[in-house]
């Protein structure tokens, strides 16, 4: 295990404040040191991550979760344009969406999606998926980043 | 000249040439047998009549002929008696003086010669008389010559010796009292012969002396020609008569010469064979006959008799014959013949005369039939035949009258179905079209011209390619002639979806089928059976659009419906931990009531969902056991067949071509529903059974549970339909709509049998692998 000495960076693009507040309950029940961004939609996502508002302390998030039901650019369009982009195509990006739709699924790893997590029913259940996104992804694999 | 000769042999084997040659034949063969026989009969008969009369004609020549001799024998005999002969030998003996009457030599020769005069004046046939002495080699001493018919006394200088003369030596041989006749021979003068030639006899009478010595002898002279030329000139024969010798010397006297001539024989260089009538003669042995040779190419008949007429002289014979040509006897009969031929021929013609009219009779109303019944099948609607008549002609007229009858009925019969065939063809929806091997549309019903727009009158004769797209018509061609040579079809014996042409040009879908017709070795034609499937294929589209839509509404029920039942239940379950010691009974049990709630329509949401993704695809088909598929579901329904003590039996299983994870899902879900709706008071029983059908294999999965009721047997394959209560059977509805689905996706159907509280049967069938490929 790497003994991370600064919070991980999550970008999260999400539009529901439910699923928001889930997910950051989560990450705090867990204790994960964490410095969560939120994109409201795939257009601010992009924007944030080019950092076209030329912010001087901006880093790239360790992860991107994306949501596929967005206003807007859906998240697939969002997951083909980041995967496209030279310097963007390296972060993982793990689909946390409620879809669980075949074609959604194909379609993702299509795109060169890292992970698929359907978002659980049950607050316990989204305890148990935030801490195997840390230990999986920031613990087990290595990542560009970590370089 | 061949065209006759063939026209000729067509006419004799037809009916009436046959009568015709057959009657011409009887009347000639039956002409020729009677004539033959009467000619032959006839000729026979009247030849030996003719014979018979040449024998008479030929007896008469011969007392002619004989007292022709006596008379010369006579003549001779008379002269050897007169006074003179005596005379000259008593004056020669006694010095020149008669010592009787004083008469000189002289005197007795003169009155010799008077007496030889008168008597060579009288008988026109002698050319000498004349009395020969012995002495001096045989002088003559009177001699009287008629030549020319004039008669002369030869003076005594002129006289000559004719001691080596052959009849003077033989004649002097001669026995007193008896005459001696020479051969025939020519006249000779001073020891040649004299010319022009004159064929003579010679009698003569030796003169004796009183005392006894030969002094001399009388000669006569005879023209052959003459003496046997009067004899003829008698007779008023029309026939050739010969008298021929011994040496094959004859005299002729024919019929159409005016006078006989003399032609040598033995004399004459000319042999007598080259004489076929003497040579059949002289080669005859018999005294008399009748001989039938051929002279000169001319058939003649010779009647002939051998006669003796030198008196005392037996051997010396002359031949007298008769000849008559043949053709000349027989005229009577060759006349009867000619008739007969021309009686023959009369009939012949007679009978090819009545023949022709009786064929002609008998041919005629055969022709007329014949025009009649050709005219018929030829098209004309009339026949009229002699039914009437009372013979086979009418027979036959009746015959053919009840066939033709026959053949109308049968006909009307034939266009009743062509005209109701023809109906169904022009009132079939579907448009049928028949091209020959040009391509070219030679047939086109009516349901076409609703079709393509085009009447028929606008489109027969014209190439299919009309009817075609041009990015079709373009190939068809190619398609077509390739078809002939190489005989691969793509389309022929298959139906296919193209595109058609109508008149204004639009492009339409349609459905052709295409057979090959050939009939008994006609060109080929090709019939094409066109249906017009715009309104099938927008359905088709409409279906797609449809179901996508379907599709599209079961992916937003799953996602978007999701999304706010888990917020719904995620949230019940947080104000449950963080606010749930400060909630009363009343508030905890609504709180109750909402989870529920979610978590039932999430259920629900994500069985819709299940039945979504089950599609309508054959993606995911492979070849599998399905007895290994059937263990896998029974594999997940252990702990309730444990728990229900139930016993499920099944029959070996075939392979089939399908998805085995809906299979196993399909099986999962009956044997679930025969476990489930299970009595209380006994365990289930359940067996799965399989049988082959000609396409399918039909499975049944049959129970021992509570059953159902008859009205609701189709009812139960529709989703989220139940018809227990939660409380009694738990379930959503879902089992058997996705089994429905499950089966419909392999192309099999599923439907249920129940007796109520007895148990239920599912059936479902799913096409056999070859069959599964095809719909794939």
């Amino acid at each position: 295990m790497i003994n991370r000495l600064r919070p991980i960076e999550i970008l999260m693009v999400e539009d529901n404040d439910g699923d928001v507040f889930l997910t950051r309950r989560a990450f705090e029940k867990a204790k994960i040191r964490n410095n969560i961004v939120i994109a409201q939609d795939g257009e601010k996502a992009l924007s944030l991550l080019r950092n076209e508002d030329g912010a001087e302390d901006f880093i790239l998030p360790d992860i991107i979760l994306l949501d596929i039901n967005l206003p807007g650019k859906d998240g697939k369009q969002v997951l083909a344009e980041l995967k496209q982009d030279e310097n963007l195509k390296r972060i993982p990006i793990v689909i946390l969406t409620s879809s669980q739709a075949d074609q959604d699924i194909i379609k993702s790893y299509e795109l060169h999606a890292n992970g698929y997590i359907v978002k659980p029913v049950s607050p316990e259940k989204f305890n148990e998926v935030v801490l195997a996104i840390e230990e999986f992804w920031f613990s087990v694999v290595v990542l560009p980043s970590d370089i | 000249m061949e065209k006759n000769r063939s026209s000729l042999a067509h006419y004799f084997s037809s009916v009436g040439g046959k009568i015709l040659l057959f009657a011409c034949l009887t009347a000639f063969l039956t002409s020729i047998m009677i004539g033959g026989y009467f000619y032959v009969k006839t000729t026979g008969q009247e030849m030996r009549i003719q014979i018979s009369d040449l024998a008479t004609e030929r007896k008469s020549v011969t007392p002619l002929l004989q007292s022709a001799f006596n008379e010369l024998n006579t003549n001779i005999n008379v002269l050897a008696r007169t006074p003179p002969v005596q005379g000259i030998i008593r004056a020669t003996e006694n010095n020149g003086i008669d010592p009787q009457d004083g008469s000189t030599t002289q005197l007795w020769k003169s009155r010799l010669e008077t007496i030889f005069t008168s008597m060579i004046g009288v008988v026109d046939s002698y050319v000498q008389i004349r009395y020969i002495g012995m002495e001096d080699n045989a002088r003559e001493l009177v001699r009287i010559n008629r030549k020319n018919d004039i008669i002369t006394r030869v003076p005594s200088e002129a006289l000559q010796q004719k001691g080596e003369e052959f009849y003077v030596r033989e004649a002097a041989q001669t026995p007193p009292g008896k005459t001696y006749f020479s051969t025939v021979s020519l006249n000779r003068e001073h020891g040649k012969v004299e010319e022009p030639f004159l064929p003579v006899i010679r009698a003569a009478v030796p003169i004796y002396k009183e005392n006894g010595p030969l002094f001399g002898m009388i000669v006569i002279n005879v023209s052959y020609e003459k003496i046997l030329g009067g004899v003829l000139k008698k007779l008023k024969s029309s026939r050739d008569l010969y008298i021929i010798n011994q040496k094959g010397d004859f005299i002729v006297y024919k019929n159409k010469e005016s006078a006989p001539h003399f032609h040598f024989g033995g004399l004459d260089k000319t042999p007598p064979a080259e004489n076929p009538i003497i040579a059949a003669i002289l080669k005859s042995p018999e005294k008399q006959d009748t001989l039938h040779i051929e002279d000169d190419g001319i058939p003649v008949v010779i009647n002939y008799s051998k006669n003796n007429f030198i008196p005392f002289e037996e051997n010396r014979t002359l031949t007298i014959a008769i000849v008559a040509p043949r053709d000349i006897l027989l005229g009577p009969v060759y006349k009867i013949r000619n008739n007969f031929i021309l009686l023959t021929t009369m009939m012949v013609l007679l009978a090819s005369a009545s023949a022709a009219l009786f064929s002609n009779l008998l041919v005629q109303p055969l022709n007329k039939m014949i025009a009649e019944i050709r005219a018929y099948g030829h098209g004309r609607e009339k026949l009229d035949l002699p039914v009437t008549a009372t013979d086979e002609i009418g027979e036959l007229a009746r015959a053919f009258d009840d066939m033709k009858m026959n053949l109308e009925q049968a006909r009307l019969a034939e266009t009743k179905v062509l005209t109701r065939l023809q109906a169904i063809v022009d009132n079939t929806v579907d448009g049928l079209i028949t091209i020959n091997e040009k391509a070219e549309i030679i047939d086109y019903n009516k349901a076409c011209e609703k079709i393509f727009g085009y009447t028929p009158e606008e489109i027969i004769g014209k190439n299919i390619k009309t009817l075609m797209p041009d990015h079709y018509a373009e190939k068809h061609e190619d398609y077509l002639k390739n078809y002939h040579e190489t005989g691969v079809a793509k389309i022929i014996g298959k139906g296919r979806e193209v595109e058609g042409k109508r008149k204004d040009g639009t492009i339409f879908p349609l459905d052709l089928s295409v057979s090959e017709v050939s009939r008994n070795g006609e060109k080929r034609l090709y019939s094409g059976i066109v249906r017009d499937i715009t309104l099938r294929k927008q359905a088709e589209e409409e279906i797609m659009r449809s179901n996508e839509e379907l599709e599209h509404f079961a992916y937003i029920a799953s996602h978007d419906l999701q999304e706010p039942l888990r917020m719904v239940s995620n949230f019940t379950r947080i104000l449950d931990e963080e606010y749930g010691e400060n909630m009363d009974q009343q508030a905890r049990q609504y709180m109750n009531f909402i989870t529920e709630a979610a978590q039932r329509m999430q259920h629900m949401v994500s069985d819709l969902l299940e039945y979504s993704r089950i599609g309508s695809s054959s993606a995911g088909f492979e070849e599998f056991e399905s007895r290994e598929q059937i263990g896998i579901a029974l594999q997940l329904l252990k702990d309730t067949i444990e728990e229900t003590g139930a016993t499920v039996t099944s029959e070996p299983m075939p392979a089939l071509l399908a998805s085995p994870v809906r299979f196993s899902r399909l099986i999962q879900n009956l044997v679930g529903n025969a476990l489930k709706y299970s009595p209380k008071d006994r365990p289930p029983v359940i067996h799965i059974a399989v049988t082959e059908e000609a396409e399918n294999w039909l499975f049944s999965v049959k129970d021992n549970g509570i059953g159902i009721r008859e009205e609701f047997l189709e009812q139960i394959f529709i989703i989220f339909r139940r018809l227990h209560g939660k409380n009694e059977y738990a379930g959503r509805g879902m089992g058997l709509a996705v089994c429905k689905k499950i089966v419909e996706s392999f192309g099999g159907k599923i439907w249920a049998e129940s007796e109520f509280g007895k148990g239920s049967t599912f059936f479902f069938t799913i096409p056999k692998p070859q069959q599964a490929r095809k719909v794939a």
